[in-house]
């Protein structure tokens, strides 16, 4: 690992700010990040301004169990006779809010740990990275579930459990994208220069791992939802009787052969979500990928 | 993986037989299979009564002990096939002698005696005697095994409970107890042989166990010198599942004959589909919600009345149960031979309960209840309770929590599910009297306990009226609401013939007309 800094890569000033930015509309312009963007805004309008459209209240029971489709029950009821249509319109709030909670947290963190990591070097690294080893062995659903058993069920905590679990993950990828960045000769002149780690970090190496930082946060943020979603769906993320994506397809299972629809709607908008955040990352991941990946 | 019967006919080597012979005798045997369950009640020799896959819950942490100390429904179906007690409720609540034949007490009902059924032998093949009543009970009474029928047997004097002869045992209570037969009715408190509980305990019912993996699998075969009705089935398997969805599929799939839990919602989605149908179970199986009467502020009755009057009984049928249940007022059912008390049905109210509210000081009362949601219909409850309870302002969340956290915070939780499955007698003494472990609503009514030793004392013909005031008390200062008398559902293949609805919930331990086609 020492060699790679000492041989160091040329430093660059397009990777700076204004150079993402143009990364960033570059890679909108490609068709899968439109079809990406459509389905965010979509799903994201639901979320937003869903819940002012809805006939019901999302607990309010208003008729029979598991009935079919109709004028009065647009998605029919769920297993409790609430309006599927009213839970659908009211249900991702929570979910959106913990995915980006637990995303914003886990790059917060990975990126603390794997810059540090691989600023210091020696044993700091060795240790900061072996425990994200260990903490990477346990399953993210099982390491959160571990946790919620023992403290009790709230949506933060459940959130902030995600975002804690996806840290080893971007600390890994995170330092490999500031090693080399940390070897070139700009970082050497501050270190030189005697300025402080933490401007360091911030103003030097921070700006060069922004490419790969950006695809990190976009798909933390799928499988966040897709995790918490998963959470919810097992009873230990947002509690009953609350609307909720993942909690509805729970809830509405055992219905599902003679009601599909209140699990499928929900799933079909869990999805629309992960699908569009992944488009997304994806289409900068490979705009990154085509245009600095040659150096 | 599944042990099926064969389709050829016994004694007949197909492959020697003519074509035609084989031929008929295919058919003969496919005709036999499917007409297996419509057959007369003739001993089944090889397997014509088939063996009957049941899809039961997991439980991890079970064992073949039927004296164990926290026993889950799949530990409870297997031990009621495989042990039996003195005396037995028949599926439609009637009593029954079983093991025993007769029980007389002494004048002042302090000592009784109980009469054996002679020509009972185990599965062992050895002889059923007073010996093994005696260690039984003895084993039962010793509260450091705490079983879970010890409250049902606390007033019997250990030291004084001695073999007569060989079918006769002297009982001696430590005070008068008058309805000595019907506490033995049950799955808690069985007899088996003595020395062999808890490591190999050995039974007298119509099966045993030929093998046992707990947490997957049991398989029990028929006893063949079985006392009674012999059980038309060879075999038994008992399958475990995670879950209800997962025991359905089974069905569906073919993998098992009978799933023996479904929510009303999985049980309208099988309906119909490969030939399954429905054993609907209607009695007075109860599902409540208790409160602890020692947390502020449910030790207040206006409180707890308030929340009675803010359920809707109604839609808790239709709703959290899908229409198979019936609305109940408050209190536990009676006997079959006792008319209702004579309380009016509680209906929702919600000013009148807001009015209640108020006067308690409690109009902004906030609180969650706790289920593991062990049983279908638990966690419906609590979200109906919770919807109707927010009509009043009254903010109710639903704390679902897995079964062993919920059973190790037992008598903790301010707010709980619970559910009964015994006649009204047993009940009281396990979970209405204070200091037993079973109210965990901790509560203590001193007019109520003094009617309990007064019905615990009395003939059969003041049992209906002591009873009756005893639900008065349960419906007017009572620790539960208790919104409704739940039906147990079992869907199950329409090859099995031979089922019968249970009042008391558990069907499955009446199989012996039980037959399987294949």
């Amino acid at each position: 690992m020492t060699t790679n800094r000492t041989t160091g890569l040329p430093p660059s000033a397009q990777e700076g700010g204004e150079g993402d930015l143009s990364l960033l509309g570059r890679a909108a312009r490609t068709g899968q990040a439109r079809l990406g963007i459509a389905l965010l805004t979509m799903v994201g309008l639901v979320v937003v301004f869903g819940h002012f459209f809805a006939p019901h209240a999302p607990d309010a029971i208003a008729g029979r169990p598991l009935e079919g489709p109709g004028s009065r029950f647009p998605l029919g009821t769920d297993v409790l006779g609430r309006d599927v249509l009213s839970r659908l319109l009211h249900g991702g709030l929570s979910l959106s809010w913990m995915a980006v909670l637990a995303a914003g947290l886990g790059v917060f963190l990975g990126t603390l740990v794997g810059l540090t990591a691989a600023y210091r070097g020696g044993a700091v690294d060795t240790l900061l990275m072996r425990a994200m080893d260990v903490l990477l062995s346990f399953p993210e659903i099982i390491f959160v579930l571990v946790f919620v058993a023992m403290l009790g069920r709230s949506t933060l905590l459940t959130a902030v459990l995600v975002g804690v679990a996806f840290a080893p993950g971007v600390s890994r990828v995170m330092r490999g994208a500031a090693l080399p960045v940390i070897g070139s000769e700009y970082v050497l002149w501050a270190k030189a220069n005697g300025l402080p780690a933490r401007h360091i970090l911030v103003r030097e190496v921070l700006p060069g791992v922004t490419s790969p930082l950006m695809v990190e946060a976009g798909m933390r943020l799928v499988w966040a939802v897709a995790a918490i979603a998963s959470l919810s769906y097992l009873g230990f993320g947002i509690a009953p009787p609350a609307a909720d994506w993942g909690l509805m397809v729970g809830e509405n299972q055992d219905g599902l052969a003679v009601a599909p629809l209140p699990v499928l709607a929900p799933i079909a908008l869990i999805l629309m979500m992960a699908l569009g955040g992944n488009l997304i990352a994806e289409s900068v991941a490979r705009t990154v990928g085509r245009t600095e990946g040659r150096r | 993986m599944f042990r099926r019967p064969p389709r050829s006919v016994p004694g007949m080597p197909a492959g020697r037989l003519p074509l035609r012979t084989l031929a008929v005798a295919t058919g003969f045997a496919l005709t036999a299979a499917t007409i297996a369950g419509c057959a007369p009640s003739e001993p089944a020799r090889d397997g014509r009564g088939g063996t009957l896959r049941i899809a039961a819950a997991t439980d991890a942490g079970e064992t073949l002990n039927p004296y164990a100390s926290n026993q889950t429904p799949t530990q409870q179906l297997r031990s009621s096939l495989l042990y039996e007690g003195l005396t037995h409720l028949d599926a439609t609540g009637k009593f029954e002698w079983r093991l025993a034949t007769a029980m007389t007490p002494n004048k002042d009902l302090t000592e009784w005696t109980i009469k054996l059924r002679p020509g009972v032998t185990f599965t062992d093949g050895s002889a059923f005697t007073a010996a093994d009543v005696v260690a039984s009970i003895k084993y039962l009474r010793d509260p450091e095994h705490a079983v879970q029928g010890l409250a049902l047997i606390e007033m019997i004097d250990a030291a004084r409970v001695e073999a007569v002869d060989e079918l006769t045992v002297r009982v001696g209570l430590t005070r008068p107890f008058g309805p000595f037969k019907d506490i033995w009715a049950n799955v808690f408190l069985p007899m088996t042989k003595a020395g062999s509980a808890p490591a190999k305990p050995i039974g007298t019912g119509p099966f045993a166990v030929t093998s046992f993996a707990a947490g997957r699998q049991s398989k029990l075969a028929r006893h063949d010198g079985y006392w009674g009705a012999k059980p038309k089935l060879k075999a038994v398997d008992i399958v475990e599942y995670q879950s209800q969805q997962a025991q359905a599929n089974a069905l569906l799939s073919d993998e098992v004959d009978i799933a023996s839990s479904a929510t009303p919602a999985i049980a309208k989605s099988l309906a119909g589909k490969n030939g399954i149908e429905l054993l609907d179970s209607k009695g007075d199986f109860t599902l409540r919600i208790g409160f602890n009467t020692t947390v502020a502020p449910f030790g207040d009755v206006r409180v707890r009345q308030a929340l009675r009057l803010l359920i809707d009984r109604r839609q808790v049928v239709s709703n959290a149960f899908g229409g198979y249940a019936r609305p109940a007022n408050d209190h536990e059912a009676g006997t079959p031979q006792c008319p209702a008390p004579n309380v009016p049905q509680r209906e929702q109210d919600i000013d009148r309960a807001k009015r209640l509210l108020a006067e308690a000081g409690q109009s902004d009362l906030a609180f969650s209840v706790a289920t593991d949601g062990l049983l279908p219909g638990m966690k419906e409850l609590a979200q109906v309770f919770s919807e109707n309870a927010a009509k009043a302002g009254v903010k109710v969340d639903v704390n679902v929590v897995p079964p062993q956290q919920f059973l190790s915070k037992w008598g903790k939780w301010p707010v709980y599910i619970d559910f009964n499955t015994l006649p009204y007698l047993p009940y009281v003494i396990t979970s209405l009297l204070p200091d037993r472990v079973a109210n965990a609503a901790h509560w203590k009514n001193p007019e109520f306990s003094r009617l309990a030793d007064e019905l615990f004392a009395a003939s059969d013909e003041e049992q209906c009226s002591i009873m009756n005031r005893m639900h008065g008390i349960e419906y007017a200062e009572g620790p539960m609401i208790t919104p409704a008398f739940v039906n147990v559902l079992l869907p199950y293949n329409g090859r099995v013939r031979g089922l019968v609805p249970d009042v008391s919930g558990r069907p499955l331990s009446f199989l012996s007309n039980v037959t399987v086609g294949r």
